[in-house]
């Protein structure tokens, strides 16, 4: 499967779907549905509700979180909304604000 | 890798997305696109958009007006339903497009300032002798500024040689003083002598 990038200059403004990885550097806000991994890295901005498998937070992040695998909010992250995900990890000097439920099975 | 924004085949994406860095669309967007660079509509593209880019690659599909301040180009697998305006298009043999096209108001909006700027330009060689009249004016004006400015001088140095005279003639006066003084003296000594005399 291709990679998707949003550059660092881009901004989208509405809804993103797909079946693959998504890496974001620049600025989306709306809503992102992926079967499959998004990467926030350090410049990219996310104000979305967010469903994925996979999210990896390095950058930041302002919405409510629906992962079906995992969630790693990195050092530099920062993340503001509910999270719902089976797995978490949040590292030292991440931001996070907001309700985590970890979904039992 | 920061300049290239790729939009992969499995996406979908509504909404508006604008940049200033080049975009690749493999996948499916509705919305506008608004971009200060090149667009690249892959052939598994279709985008249902108005767009306005600097250039653009029709690949794929595009569904929609284009506005392209450079270049619009559509190769042989691309495919258009739209209008087109910018000041170059090339559709390559093969390609399909139902639309208009137009060249000329893109040019009318752009050219006229590549006109103003030639005609800028040509009236400088022909302006460059009412420049240079304009210079001689200058030049004129500052010889003329320069003369005051001597006039000026003219001007402060009779005041300076006032002042010295001034100066001049105080000590001459004062000189006139002392000898009328001395004078004075003289005769006062000779009064006195007499006096004395008598």
């Amino acid at each position: 499967m291709s990679n998707t990038i949003i550059g660092q200059t881009l901004v989208i403004d509405g809804e993103i779907v797909g079946d693959e990885s998504l890496t974001i550097l620049g600025t989306v806000k709306g809503r992102i549905e992926l079967n499959n991994k998004l990467l926030v890295e350090n410049e990219g901005s996310v104000e979305a509700d967010i469903i994925v498998d996979n999210i990896t937070v390095n950058g930041t992040v302002t919405g409510n979180v629906d992962a079906r695998e995992k969630i790693e909010i990195e050092s530099t992250g920062q993340m503001i909304g509910d999270i719902r995900t089976p797995k978490l990890s949040i590292k030292e000097g991440a931001i996070f604000k907001g309700q985590i439920d970890m979904v039992m099975e | 890798m920061s300049d290239v924004t790729v939009i992969g085949n499995s996406i979908f994406i509504s909404g508006n997305i604008e940049g200033k860095e080049d975009l690749s669309v493999q996948g499916k967007i509705e919305g506008n696109i608004t971009l200060s660079n090149t667009l690249f509509l892959e052939e598994s593209g279709v985008v249902k958009a108005d767009v306005s880019v600097k250039n653009a690659v029709i690949s794929g599909i595009l569904v929609g007006n284009i506005e392209a301040e450079e270049s619009i180009e559509i190769t042989e697998i691309g495919q258009m339903v739209g209008d087109i305006i910018a000041p170059r298009v090339v559709i390559r043999d093969g390609a399909k497009f139902r639309g208009n096209i137009d060249m000329t108001s893109y040019e009318n909006t752009v050219q006229p300032i590549k006109k103003v700027e030639s005609s800028f330009k040509r009236p400088v060689l022909k302006q460059s002798n009412s420049k240079t009249v304009i210079s001689r004016r200058t030049f004129t004006s500052n010889a003329g500024s320069a003369s005051k400015t001597i006039k000026k001088d003219e001007v402060n140095t009779p005041a300076l040689n006032n002042k010295i005279d001034t100066k001049e003639s105080e000590k001459i006066k004062n000189a006139v003083k002392e000898t009328v003084e001395a004078k004075k003296d003289t005769e006062k000594k000779k009064e006195l002598t007499e006096n004395l005399k008598k």
